[in-house]
C-alpha cells in the first residue's frame, strides 16, 4: 500500500512542520500565554520579519543580515506599539483586542506598500537535501526545526529560571503584590512584550525561505499560532511546542488516509475533541 | 439584588427612540445612505447574537461565523430549493439549521471555558467552512450561489416599498426584533437566570439549576439572533457563500460589541453602525482606506478604554483578562 | 449605581456616535453622498464624460492582479482619449477598492451608481466578489462587465445586465488546451487543483475533455484553501502517470518547491495554468523545479511568444518590457494573461455605445446599448484586441479566443501552440437575451 510507504515521510514532514509551527507560536506563547496579552497583530509580527528579510535580500545584503534585521525590526515593532499603545491602555483586554486588531490591518497595508501585492520567496542560506530512510528531504527545513527546538529551550529557560521569567510570572498572577514587591510591573511587560515580538520576526525570517513571503501571510500564522498556545495549555512552553507537533503529526497522517479536505476536517475534530473533553487544569 | 429587579426605564425608551429616528430617517437619507444602513442594520442582528453570548453568557467565541452562515444558507438554500412557503418558510428553515448549529457548538463547549472556549469554536467553526468548500455543489463554496430575485424577501415587498425601501424596512424589522428579544430577556427570569450562570455557576448550580440546560438555552438565543441576520442577508441580498463561515467573519462581531459598548439593548447596534461608517468613509475618500480603517480602531480602542464598565464587565470573563 | 455609570456611558457612546455621524455626513454631503443627482449637463452628447465605475482588488488577496489591473484601465482610458473619447465624449475612470470582498463588492456597485451615477460597471476578477456583485447592477440597471475566468457569466448564474466579452473562460481554456495535451504530453493525467469554484471548474471542464478524446484522469487531488505545506498530498500522486495537471493559487512558491523535493528528477510531464505563477518571477527562488514543464497562458508573457503590431502598441502603453516586467521597475512582473482582459473589454464599451448610440443612462439607451452588444459576434484583432480576435456569443454574453501553450526553457516562456478558437467553443443551454432588461 502506497500510504505505508509514505509513513517515513509522513513522520517526518509531521514532526518538522509542527516544530516550524512551535517556532511561530512561540512569539505569542510568551506574550498570550504568560503574559496574558491578547496580541492579534502577532501574526503581522511575524510577517514582517519576513518581509524585512526579504527587503535585506533583494537589497544585496544577504540572509543573516536579514535574520538579524527581522529581529531587530521584530522588537522595535513590539516596543513602539507596547509604548504607544498597549501600555496606555493598561493591557486591557478589550481595547487590546481592538487597538491589536487596527494594528493588524496597518501592518498589512504597510507591507503592501513596501513589498507589493504579489507573493515572493527568498533562498535559503544553505540549500541542500538529506537522504533519510529512503526519503529525500530538505536540509534547510531541518536546520530551521532545529532551531525551534533551540528557541524553545532557551524561552522555557527565560521563563523558569532567569529573574525576568520570574517577574514576569509574578506580574501576571498578581500584578498590585509584585509591584508592592518593588517590581516595576510596566517596564517587565514591556521587555516581555518586545521578547516576543523579536521571536516573532525571527520566526518570519527563518521560515521566509521555506514559506512565500505574502503581504497576507500573518493571519492564518495568528490563527495557528492562537490555536497551538492555547490546545498545549496557555502559559506552558512545553506544552506549546506539544501541542504543534501533535498537529503536525496529525495533519500528516490523517493526508494518508483521507482526500485533502477532509484530512483537514479530520484533524480540526480530533483537535476539537481533545480540547473540549479535557478537564480544566 | 434590589437593584437589579429594578430595571430602568430608560433604556427600552433609548431603543424605542433609536428604531423610531431609524424609521424616520429612511425620508432624509439618499439612496446610497438607505442602502448603506440597511446592510448595516442586518449585520447588527448578528452583533447582537454575539452580544447574547459574550455579554449575558459570559462567553468569548471565536465561531460564531458558523452560526450566521448556517442561518444564511439554511435560508438561502430552502428558499433556492422549494417554493412551498415562501421567505417565511425559508427563513424559518434558516432559524432552525442556526439553532442546530449552536447547539452542537454549545455541546462541544460545555465543558470549556476562557481560552478553551475560543478554541474550540474556533475549530468548529474552521471545520464547518471546510465542509462547505468540500460539499461545494451545494454551497457553492467560495464563489457562492446567486439567489433568483422571485425568491428574496426584498423582491415580494418592492412593489409596495420599492426596491431600497424593502430592504431598509426588512432590516429594521430585524433588528427590532433583536432588540426587543433583548430586551425582554434582560427583564425576564431567564435572563436573571443566565446572568447569574455567567457570574457564579456553582451558586447557580447549588440552587438547583442545570447549568448545562441554562448554558445551552442561552447559546440558542445567540445562534438564533446570528442565524437571523445571516438568514436576512441571504434573503435580501441574493447571496449566500462559504466566505461567511470563515474567520474573518467570527472577528467582525467581536469588534462591534466591543466597540458599541455595555449596553446589550444598543450597543450592538452602535458598534456595528461606527465601524461601518468609519470603513465606508474611509472607502469613499481615500485611496488606502484599510489603513485608515486600522488607525480608526486603535483610536475607539483609547475611547473604549476610557469606559470604566470594560474591566469590570470583562474581568467576569471566565479565565481570561483581568 | 451600576445603572447610572452604565447609561451615562451609554450616552457617552451615543454622543460620540452622533458625533461621527454628524461629521461623516457633512464630509458625505461634500463629497457627493447628497440626494441631489449630479449636474449631467444639458448639452446632448457635448463634453459630458462618460463615467466607467471600476471595481477594483486594491487589497485582499486579489490585490496582485488589481494593481494590474488598474494600471491597464488607466492606460486604456488614456489611450481611449487621446483618440477622442467615446462617441466624441472623454472616459473618466471611478475606481473603488472592493477589498475582494463579496461584501464590500456589492456596496462598491451601489456607490458608483447611487452617488457617482457612473454609465458603466468595469468588474471584478474573483469570482465570489463577481457572484455578489452582478446581481446588484443587474438591480441598479447598469451593465457590469466581469473581467474575470468564472462560469458566472457564461453558465447563467448572474443576469442580463452582466458581461464577459474581454477574457476567455476556464472551460474555453481548459477545452482548448486539453487536446494539446492528450496529443503531446500523454493521456493518463494526474489533477492537482483548489477545492473551490476556480478549481471545480478545472476539474469538469477536464474532465469533460478527457471523455471527448479518450483520456483518462486516473487521480483528482483538490486542495483546501490556505495551505501552506503539501508535502503530506503528494502522496496522493500516482506512480505511472503521463502528465501532471496542476492550478494552484495561493503559496505556489512553497508548492513548486515541495513538488520538486518530491518527485525529484524522475518525474511526469507536468501542465501547468500561468495562473499560479502570475505577477511572478520565473526567476523566483524554488521554480527551478518548473524548467521544461508546460502551461497555458492567455497571453504570451514574452513578446516573442506573439509578436505582433498591435501586442507591441498594447505593451508599450501599459508600461510593460518584452519580458513582461514592469518597464520602471523590472523586479515587478505583470499579470499579463488576465490584464488584457481590462484592455479589451473597455474598448467593446465604446464599441457598443458607438455602435448603439448610447448617450445616457435612459432604459431606451440601455436597451440598445445590450441588444446592440450581443448582436456582435466577432472581435477583430487589432489595437483593440491585442490578444487576438475573439469569437462573442451573445446568448451566454461571453467570448471565446486563442490560447497558448507554453514551454519554461532557460528561465523563459516560449510559446509552443497557438491554439484555435474553434478548438476552445463549448455549449451550454443558457441564453441571457431571453430575459427582461427591465
Amino acid at each position: 500500500m502506497t500510504a505505508l510507504e509514505y509513513l517515513p515521510l509522513a513522520l517526518l514532514d509531521g514532526v518538522v512542520s509542527g516544530l516550524m509551527l512551535a517556532l511561530v507560536a512561540l512569539g505569542l506563547s510568551l506574550a498570550f500565554g504568560v503574559m496574558r496579552i491578547v496580541n492579534l497583530a502577532h501574526g503581522e509580527f511575524y510577517m514582517m520579519g519576513a518581509a524585512t528579510c526579504l527587503l535585506a535580500v533583494r537589497g544585496g545584503l544577504g540572509f543573516w543580515a536579514g535574520l538579524f534585521a527581522a529581529a531587530l525590526l521584530g522588537g522595535a515593532l513590539a516596543v513602539l506599539v507596547d509604548v504607544s499603545v498597549l501600555r496606555r491602555l493598561e493591557y486591557g483586554l478589550a481595547p487590546t483586542i481592538i487597538a491589536t486588531f487596527g494594528i493588524l490591518l496597518v501592518l498589512q497595508q504597510v507591507a503592501l506598500a513596501v513589498i507589493g501585492p504579489a507573493p515572493s520567496s527568498v533562498e535559503p542560506p544553505l540549500s541542500f537535501l538529506l537522504s533519510l530512510w529512503g526519503i529525500s528531504y530538505s536540509g534547510y527545513k531541518l536546520l530551521v526545526a532545529a532551531a525551534s527546538l533551540g528557541a524553545a529551550l532557551a524561552v522555557w529557560l527565560m521563563i523558569r529560571s532567569s529573574e525576568l521569567g520570574l517577574k514576569m510570572r509574578a506580574v501576571q498572577q498578581n500584578r498590585g503584590l509584585a509591584e508592592a514587591l518593588g517590581i516595576d510591573s510596566g517596564r517587565v511587560m514591556t521587555v516581555g512584550f518586545v521578547v516576543s515580538g523579536v521571536l516573532a520576526g525571527l520566526a518570519g525570517a527563518m521560515t521566509a525561505p521555506i514559506r512565500q513571503v505574502h503581504f497576507l501571510m500573518g493571519l492564518d500564522a495568528l490563527i495557528w499560532s492562537f490555536l497551538v498556545v492555547v490546545v498545549g495549555g496557555v502559559g506552558r512552553v512545553g506544552g506549546t511546542v506539544a501541542a504543534a507537533v501533535g498537529i503536525g503529526l496529525l495533519e500528516s497522517f490523517t493526508a494518508l488516509l483521507l482526500p485533502p479536505t477532509l484530512s483537514r476536517v479530520l484533524s480540526l475534530a480530533l483537535v476539537l475533541a481533545y480540547v473540549a473533553v479535557r478537564r480544566l487544569v | 439584588m434590589a437593584g437589579r429587579s429594578r430595571y430602568s426605564v430608560g433604556t427600552p425608551v433609548l431603543s424605542a427612540i433609536v428604531i423610531t429616528a431609524l424609521a424616520l430617517l429612511y425620508t432624509l437619507l439618499p439612496d446610497y445612505g438607505r442602502t448603506l444602513l440597511a446592510r448595516i442594520m442586518v449585520l447588527s442582528i448578528y452583533s447582537y447574537g454575539f452580544a447574547v453570548s459574550f455579554h449575558l453568557l459570559g462567553v468569548m467565541s471565536l465561531g460564531h461565523a458558523a452560526l450566521f452562515a448556517s442561518g444564511m444558507y439554511g435560508a438561502g438554500l430552502y428558499a433556492l430549493r422549494s417554493p412551498v412557503g415562501g421567505p417565511p418558510a425559508a427563513l424559518a428553515a434558516g432559524l432552525a439549521s442556526s439553532l442546530i448549529v449552536s447547539v452542537i457548538l454549545c455541546l462541544v463547549t460545555l465543558r470549556t471555558r476562557g481560552p478553551y472556549t475560543m478554541i474550540a469554536t474556533l475549530l468548529l467553526s474552521q471545520a464547518l467552512y471546510l465542509l462547505m468548500l468540500h460539499f461545494n455543489e451545494v454551497t457553492g463554496g467560495e464563489q457562492g450561489i446567486v439567489l433568483p430575485r422571485q425568491a428574496t424577501v426584498a423582491w415580494q415587498l418592492e412593489g409596495v416599498l420599492g426596491e431600497a425601501g424593502s430592504r431598509y424596512f426588512i432590516a429594521l424589522a430585524g433588528l427590532t426584533a433583536a432588540v426587543l428579544s433583548v430586551l425582554l430577556l434582560q427583564r425576564s427570569r431567564l435572563g436573571r437566570i443566565l446572568l447569574a450562570l455567567r457570574d457564579d455557576e456553582d451558586k447557580l448550580e447549588s440552587l438547583g439549576y442545570d447549568r448545562r440546560l441554562y448554558r445551552l438555552i442561552g447559546f440558542s438565543v445567540s445562534g438564533l439572533l446570528s442565524g437571523l441576520s445571516g438568514s436576512l442577508y441571504a434573503l435580501t441580498y441574493g447571496y449566500m457563500g462559504a466566505g461567511f463561515a470563515g474567520v474573518m467573519y467570527s472577528v467582525q462581531p467581536i469588534l462591534w460589541v466591543l466597540v458599541g459598548g455595555p449596553v446589550i439593548e444598543l450597543s450592538p447596534f452602535i458598534g456595528c453602525l461606527a465601524v461601518g461608517i468609519l470603513s465606508d468613509l474611509a472607502s469613499g475618500l481615500v485611496r488606502g482606506h484599510v489603513l485608515v480603517v486600522g488607525l480608526g480602531l486603535v483610536a475607539i480602542a483609547f475611547a473604549t478604554r476610557r469606559l470604566v464598565w470594560m474591566s469590570r464587565l470583562l474581568g467576569r470573563l471566565e479565565g481570561v483578562g483581568r | 449605581m451600576r445603572r447610572r455609570e452604565a447609561l451615562s456611558s451609554v450616552l457617552k457612546t451615543g454622543v460620540a456616535a452622533a458625533a461621527a455621524a454628524a461629521a461623516g455626513a457633512v464630509s458625505g454631503y461634500f463629497l457627493g453622498y447628497s440626494t441631489a443627482r449630479p449636474e449631467r449637463g444639458t448639452a446632448e452628447g457635448g463634453e459630458r464624460p462618460i463615467k466607467i465605475g471600476f471595481q477594483v482588488h486594491r487589497t485582499g488577496i486579489g490585490a496582485p492582479y488589481g494593481y494590474w489591473y488598474e494600471r491597464v484601465a488607466n492606460a486604456a482610458v488614456d489611450y481611449i482619449n487621446r483618440i477622442g473619447g467615446i462617441a466624441g465624449r472623454p472616459v473618466q475612470l471611478v475606481a473603488e477598492d472592493d477589498e475582494t470582498s463579496p461584501v464590500k463588492g456589492p456596496q462598491v456597485v451601489e456607490r458608483m451608481v447611487l452617488v457617482h451615477d457612473v454609465d458603466f460597471i468595469l468588474g471584478a476578477l474573483f469570482s465570489d466578489v463577481v457572484l455578489a456583485s452582478g446581481p446588484r447592477a443587474g438591480e441598479l440597471k447598469r451593465p457590469y462587465f466581469a473581467v474575470s475566468e468564472g462560469t458566472h457569466v457564461p453558465f447563467g448564474l448572474l443576469n442580463r445586465w452582466c458581461f464577459q466579452p474581454g477574457i476567455t473562460d476556464v472551460p474555453g481554456q481548459v477545452t482548448a488546451v486539453s487536446r494539446w495535451i492528450f496529443e503531446n504530453l500523454g493521456t493518463r493525467i494526474a489533477m492537482i487543483y483548489p477545492d473551490y469554484a476556480f478549481g471545480h471548474d478545472h476539474r469538469d471542464a477536464l474532465t469533460r475533455a478527457a471523455e471527448r478524446y479518450g483520456a483518462r484522469i486516473v487521480e483528482k487531488i483538490p486542495i483546501p484553501p490556505g495551505e501552506t505545506s503539501f508535502t503530506k498530498y503528494f502522496t496522493r500522486i500516482p506512480r505511472n502517470i503521463d502528465v501532471l495537471y496542476h492550478v494552484m493559487v495561493g503559496d505556489v512558491l512553497t508548492f513548486v518547491r515541495e513538488l520538486g523535493e518530491f518527485l525529484g528528477k524522475d518525474r511526469p510531464e507536468m501542465f501547468g495554468f500561468v495562473d499560479s505563477i502570475e505577477a511572478t518571477p520565473l526567476s523566483a527562488p524554488g521554480l527551478e523545479y518548473l524548467e521544461g514543464t508546460y502551461f497555458w497562458e492567455g497571453f504570451p508573457r514574452y513578446l516573442d511568444g506573439y509578436d505582433t503590431r498591435y501586442h507591441r502598441i498594447y505593451r508599450e502603453a501599459v508600461g510593460v518590457d518584452e519580458s513582461g516586467a514592469d518597464k520602471s521597475d523590472r523586479s515587478k512582473v505583470s499579470a499579463f494573461s488576465h490584464m488584457f482582459g481590462v484592455w479589451e473589454t473597455l474598448f467593446v464599451i465604446k464599441q457598443a455605445v458607438e455602435q448603439s448610440g448610447y448617450s445616457r443612462p435612459t432604459r431606451e439607451d440601455y436597451e440598445a446599448f445590450v441588444t446592440t452588444l450581443e448582436d456582435i459576434d466577432w472581435f477583430n484583432e487589432g489595437i483593440w484586441h491585442p490578444q487576438g480576435d475573439k469569437l462573442f456569443n451573445g446568448k451566454l454574453h461571453q467570448s471565446f479566443g486563442h490560447q497558448f501553450v507554453s514551454q519554461v526553457r532557460g528561465g523563459r516562456l516560449v510559446v509552443v501552440h497557438r491554439t484555435r478558437i474553434e478548438d476552445s467553443l463549448y455549449t451550454h443551454e443558457n441564453d441571457y437575451t431571453r430575459m427582461a432588461l427591465f
